[in-house]
């Protein structure tokens, strides 16, 4: 371990992929969702197959992930801290990047299907929102194996 | 658990092993696991709680009920009719989690062997409820089992994805945690 304090070796490039992802999803999420209301419930759709092969974005099951403005700039603002931490070598920084994806993850189950959905999202969020939280978290807390720590 | 380049059944000359190592095949294999997940993240967008579409018969309740009504299994049309259909809501929410978690998963390919079986399993379960249902081309179920055992088999996620960075760091670990990862890795 290196105190507990900087993310080093191997980890730091996988962590500064993911937490640019999750900017770069903020960004499309954000203009997406421009027309939508701030807190919108049910709100427009990032659908990559709808955006790369035109498929109907009304299909039930063309529908990826949604978002309100709310959820896109949630979003982004974790994505951008998870980068400033991975950029900066911030353990803590990129471990509250990770609880708020969580905290998101978890508003989705709470909240999805009902009237009020602060966020916007639905299941297909839930995954991403669940695949960020992880993977920063553990990212961020395995500790660097002898061989990472020589490079 | 190992892989081909490990196994001494694999051995012969390299040109009629397994090509696993390849740039190519490391390509095909990640994409193959993006896609998947992608897959799985898709089929948990349209499960919508709090009923899952019981009220309406519509939704993961209509494509649950195919079991009955257009069974391919007859022990899976009972298991349906009697265990899930009279406890849907709290089926649905497993449905929801299990598919949002192997989207996610797989999507970063973290513990991907461990998700792969059950992702295999979920694909089994969907097909023997819904494969004969109208305007359902079976095949896809089918296709959907065997991905997630190729995504098994070749261990995916440590092309591209966090099983591949973390292996060395679990490995060095004597920590019950790590060995897991290592297995489900």
């Amino acid at each position: 371990m290196d105190g507990g304090l900087l993310v080093t070796g191997r980890s730091r490039p996988a962590l500064l992929v993911l937490a640019a992802l999750a900017v770069v999803l903020g960004v499309v999420a954000l203009i997406k969702a421009r027309d939508v209301g701030f807190t919108d419930a049910n709100p427009a759709s990032v659908d990559p197959g709808a955006m790369l092969f035109g498929t109907d974005d009304d299909l039930p099951w063309g529908k990826l992930l949604q978002f309100n403005p709310l959820g896109a700039l949630v979003t982004f603002s974790f994505g951008v801290l998870a980068l400033i931490g991975g950029w900066l070598r911030l353990r803590w920084l990129v471990l509250v990047a990770a609880v708020g994806f969580g905290a998101c993850a978890i508003q989705v189950l709470v909240q999805f299907g009902r009237d009020s959905n602060v966020l916007g999202g639905r299941g297909g969020n839930l995954g991403v929102f669940l695949a960020l939280s992880v993977g920063l978290a553990v990212l961020a807390l395995t500790p660097v194996a002898d061989e990472d720590r020589r490079s | 658990m190992t892989t081909g380049e490990t196994d001494p059944r694999a051995a012969g000359p390299p040109m009629d092993r397994p090509a696993l190592g390849g740039r190519a095949s490391r390509a095909a294999i990640w994409l193959v696991r993006i896609v998947v997940a992608l897959v799985w993240l898709q089929g948990a967008g349209w499960k919508r709680p709090p009923d899952f579409g019981e009220s309406t018969a519509s939704g993961l309740y209509r494509y649950t009920a195919y079991a009955v009504d257009y069974p391919v299994f007859g022990p899976w049309k009972w298991f349906v009719q009697d265990i899930v259909l009279p406890n849907f809501t709290a089926f649905g929410w497993l449905v929801l989690i299990t598919e949002a978690a192997l989207g996610a998963f797989l999507l970063i390919g973290l513990a991907t062997r461990f998700w792969a079986i059950v992702g295999a399993l979920q694909a089994l379960a969907i097909g023997l409820s819904a494969a004969n249902g109208p305007n359902e081309f079976g095949g896809t179920y089918w296709v959907l089992v065997v991905a997630n055992l190729a995504l098994f088999a070749t261990a995916a996620g440590r092309v591209g994805g966090l099983d591949g960075v973390l292996r060395p760091a679990w490995r060095a670990s004597r920590r019950r945690v790590a060995r897991w990862m290592v297995a489900c890795s």
